[in-house]
């Protein structure tokens, strides 16, 4: 059984065909990259998963449960968990409280108990306190655990939200461009660290833009063009594919780079 | 490191022992400015609790004041029952209201908020005005006699001073408790970052509708206690200026900052009394707020305010340097 | 009796709906919700009475004309204070919005003080003249407010889409930043919003002035939330939901009191726009807000 299946999905805003008929699936210990050219779909494919959009066709099976259509916080409980492609940090609150926020359903005091000291809200709150120090020490953030999120540099809030994400312990890590705005030196280090993340999550699916870093590290690879699949399989097999080069290229850019 | 007293928390303990020992220094008149000011307090502080926690500025908060101070005017006109018992009612009825306002909140975003919260507290004054048998209509209720609790009167208005200001502190406390639990995060996320927050498995309906009935409540009880204060209600009382007022308090202390709204209410509350004594001046103290909203506007939200706060602070970080400086030569 | 609601919807309506322009033109461009535009309302009626009774003497036209200028000069001022630079930051436009509540407490403040709290008479034209309208009688004011009402509504049509200032307005209510990178002049084009604002609330207010034949201090938060509401009705941000809002707000509250009672009037306003919140929030000519994640 795979960790992941998305059968058929499809979505439509008016007449425009966001995501056609989208199946693939992922497995355990994997990365699995969605790619394509702007415009292609693949955050909607993120969107959908997640439950900001609900697919008018089609079904998502995560490790043999159907999550098709649920709300965000059912699949977020359910394992999804997701960072976004232009940073979405809880701006005016302290690094610990983003990753509080992290894990804020596993927590399990509910509104009325907030209200008041109880001995189950300090029994939770102590001890989501000590995950968080060891969550921002996997991200390698614990110096700034009482800064303000935002003050921190870019490629440091990219990895808090990626330990707010990995907080929820989801078994799939959803990964939105993550490298966008980083330059090579930080590009390398973050391949690394998110072949890493495996020990932490059953499998992660990566959206990115930069080829090398995804040929790097990917197990398998989704190729989406105009919301449709046009291939999917290990790395070296979808760099040899024309349609993939058709459509990054252009038919005319594919013809040149055959020929040379 | 994370403190323990930390300086807000210093300054709420100075202001409320500054509070307490006031009515043995202040002449009656003082003593209900300063009555009047914890009534702020608290409810600027349920405001707060709205727009700098949970991110929704509320327009129309003279509403919950207004049905707070009628529900507890209404039950002892009609039945006689004494603040004991009205306390409780007033808690159920504003709370009910909140719940109202916070259901529609589920389909709306970003403007129409605003749009809701102004037209709900013309809705309410409007029921007031016009709902005679109950209400008395605009003539108001008068003759509220002061707080009486299980069959004791309160006799003078010191004991009205006290009794308003446990309020002010239950509810300081309170409020810092719930800022600081999983709601109290919950609601800031949703603040900060609507998606974000729905992504990481916060439901953000019911976090409304809780956030929306605590600020009603706390607001309700603030305006219960202003009837028994006044001796009598009136719908004009509750207009709009009530909201934008109680809005100047929250900004001038600071979103979020609740002890700032201690210090806000005491400034906002206390300036216009004063400039009583000027009668050009007084005649013009609404502008007071006024210009109070736009300045802190524009300190704390514009390029070049900014820059001048932030230089201003320069300045005096350095001449206090300075005098450390000189003082270890 | 329909018809006579009819003609004094459609007057009432003109003035909402001249007001509600305001609401709506800033509304599309700053998505701010200028709540300083009520009370210049006021105070444009309040300068038209001071400056009729003490300098100007009789001229109606020509005390109307200094009104205009001065209404949309204090537009104008508003934004370069309040509003520009809160807007310039970036920040969330509630704070614009904060700082406009300040500016219409300012202004009601100054009408207060200057003009105190009673009411007074207001000059008006043709006072005393009817005209039967098919059995609907019908004062020369209302006539007079109706057609001003229709004339400047077409030229605001022609204004925004064939005008080079129109058509920059237009531009700026779809992407503001992208306006100052084509090196449009950005901030006077938003200034000379808030003045034909203004100026629009300046002829409701001195119109409905007319009409009532006097003046309170009070006229401008009856008004200021009956456009609102219209606004909304509309679909705010939208220039023929204002107008179309207004109308439709101010023939109910004229059928509700002619059938029904005054008092049930003022709820009619308030139950409408609660209808509009809860079944279309958008409001009838308002787009629907994509969800962006």
């Amino acid at each position: 059984m795979s960790l992941l299946e998305v059968k058929d999905l499809t979505i439509r805003f008016g007449g425009l065909v966001a995501v056609d008929n989208l199946s693939f699936t992922m497995e355990e210990g994997q990365v699995t990259s969605l790619i394509g050219p702007n415009g292609a779909g693949k955050t909607t494919v993120i969107n959908l998963l997640t439950g900001f959009y609900t697919p008018n066709e089609g079904q998502v099976i995560l490790d043999g449960e159907d999550i098709t259509g649920n709300p965000t916080d059912v699949v977020v409980e359910k394992g999804l968990s997701r960072t976004f492609q232009n940073i979405r940090l809880f701006s005016n609150m302290t690094v610990e409280d983003n990753v509080l926020i992290g894990m804020q359903h596993r927590i399990e005091y509910g509104s009325f108990l907030s209200l008041f000291p109880n001995p189950r809200k300090n029994s939770w709150e102590k001890k989501a306190r000590e995950e968080v120090g060891q969550i921002l020490q996997r991200v390698d953030l614990s110096e700034y655990r009482y800064d303000r999120s935002t003050s921190l540099p870019y490629g440091k809030q990219r990895k808090l939200e990626i330990g707010r994400a990995l907080a929820a312990q989801p078994k799939i890590l959803l990964l939105d461009e993550p490298a966008a705005g980083m330059n090579p030196v930080e590009k390398r280090e973050l391949s690394l660290f998110i072949k890493s993340l495996l020990k932490d999550v059953k499998g992660i699916l990566l959206i990115e833009h930069d080829m090398k870093l995804v040929m790097d590290i990917s197990d398998k690879i989704v190729v989406l063009n105009h919301g449709a699949k046009i291939c999917e399989g290990r790395p070296e097999e979808v760099q040899s594919n024309p349609e993939v080069i058709e459509a990054y290229l252009g038919r005319k850019g594919a013809r040149n780079a055959a020929s040379k | 490191m994370k403190k323990y007293l930390d300086t807000r928390t210093i300054i709420f303990i100075i202001i409320m022992a500054g509070m307490a020992v006031a009515p043995f220094v202040t002449d009656p008149y003082q003593l209900r400015v300063l009555i009047s000011c914890e009534l702020n307090m608290i409810f600027a502080m349920s405001l707060n609790l709205l727009m700098g926690i949970g991110g929704t500025v509320s327009f129309g908060h003279a509403a919950f004041y207004s049905i707070g101070a009628y529900t507890t005017a209404c039950l002892w006109y009609h039945f006689g029952w004494d603040y004991s018992t009205n306390f409780i009612f007033v808690i159920l009825i504003t709370g009910l209201a909140g719940l109202l306002l916070a259901l529609p909140m589920s389909r709306i975003t970003g403007r129409y908020v605003t749009i809701i919260t102004l037209s709900f507290a013309e809705i309410v004054n409007l029921i007031i005005r016009n709902w005679d048998p109950v209400t008395l209509g605009q003539m108001g209720i008068v003759g509220i006699p002061n707080i009486t609790l299980f069959g004791y009167r309160f006799k003078t208005k010191i004991q009205f001073f006290y009794f308003a200001l446990i309020f002010v502190i239950l509810t300081y406390i309170f409020l810092k408790w719930l800022v600081e639990s999983k709601l109290g995060r919950n609601l800031q996320a949703m603040r900060d970052d609507s998606i974000a927050a729905e992504a990481m498995g916060i439901k953000l309906f019911p976090n409304k509708v809780i956030v929306f009935t605590i600020s009603a409540i706390i607001a309700g009880i603030a305006g219960s206690l202003y009837a028994h204060l006044m001796t009598y209600v009136e719908p004009a009382t509750f207009n709009a200026n009530l909201s934008f007022n109680c809005i100047s308090i929250v900004v001038v202390g600071g979103l979020g900052n609740f002890t700032g709204t201690l210090i806000g209410s005491l400034f906002l509350t206390i300036l216009p009394e004063y400039l009583r004594r000027f009668e050009f001046l007084f005649k013009y103290r609404m502008i007071a707020y006024g210009m109070v909203l736009v300045i802190v506007m524009w300190l704390n939200h514009s390029i070049p305010g900014l820059k001048l706060k932030q230089s201003v602070q320069k300045f005096f970080a350095r001449l206090l340097h300075r005098k450390t400086a000189d003082q270890e030569v | 009796m329909l018809l006579q609601i009819l003609v004094n919807g459609l007057s009432q309506g003109s003035i909402y709906a001249l007001t509600a322009i305001g609401y709506s033109l800033i509304y599309s461009i700053l998505q701010l919700i200028n709540m300083s535009n009520a009370a210049v309302f006021l105070t444009s009626a309040v300068i038209f009475y001071a400056l009729y009774t003490s300098l100007t003497g009789s001229s109606i036209a020509l005390t109307f004309i200094l009104t205009l200028m001065a209404a949309g000069m204090i537009g104008y001022i508003i934004e370069i204070i309040a509003i520009r630079p809160i807007r310039e930051k970036g920040d969330s436009n509630t704070y614009a919005l904060i700082s406009s509540i300040g500016v219409k407490t300012i202004l009601e403040q100054i009408c207060q003080g200057t003009f105190g709290s009673e009411i007074k008479q207001f000059p008006t034209l043709l006072d005393g003249k009817y005209i039967d309208l098919f059995g609907a009688r019908t004062s020369a004011i209302q006539i007079i407010i109706i057609l001003t009402t229709l004339c400047i509504l077409g030229f605001m049509s022609w204004f925004t889409q064939h005008n080079r200032v129109g058509r920059g307005l237009r531009a700026l209510s779809q992407n503001i930043r992208a306006c100052h990178l084509m090196g449009m002049p950005v901030n006077t084009l938003i200034g000379i919003s808030f003045a034909v604002g203004s100026m629009l609330a300046a002829v409701s207010g001195v119109a409905y002035c007319m009409y009532l034949k006097s003046i309170s201090i009070s006229v401008g938060s009856a008004i200021g939330n009956k456009a609102f509401a219209a606004t909304v009705l509309g679909g705010i941000g939208e220039l023929k939901g204002a107008v179309v809002g207004g109308y439709i707000l101010a023939i109910a509250e004229n059928l509700v009191s002619g059938y029904w009672s005054m008092s049930a009037s003022n709820f009619i306003s308030f139950g409408i726009l609660i209808l509009v919140l809860i079944i279309k929030p958008t409001g009838i000519f308002g787009k629907k807000e994509q969800k962006k994640v």
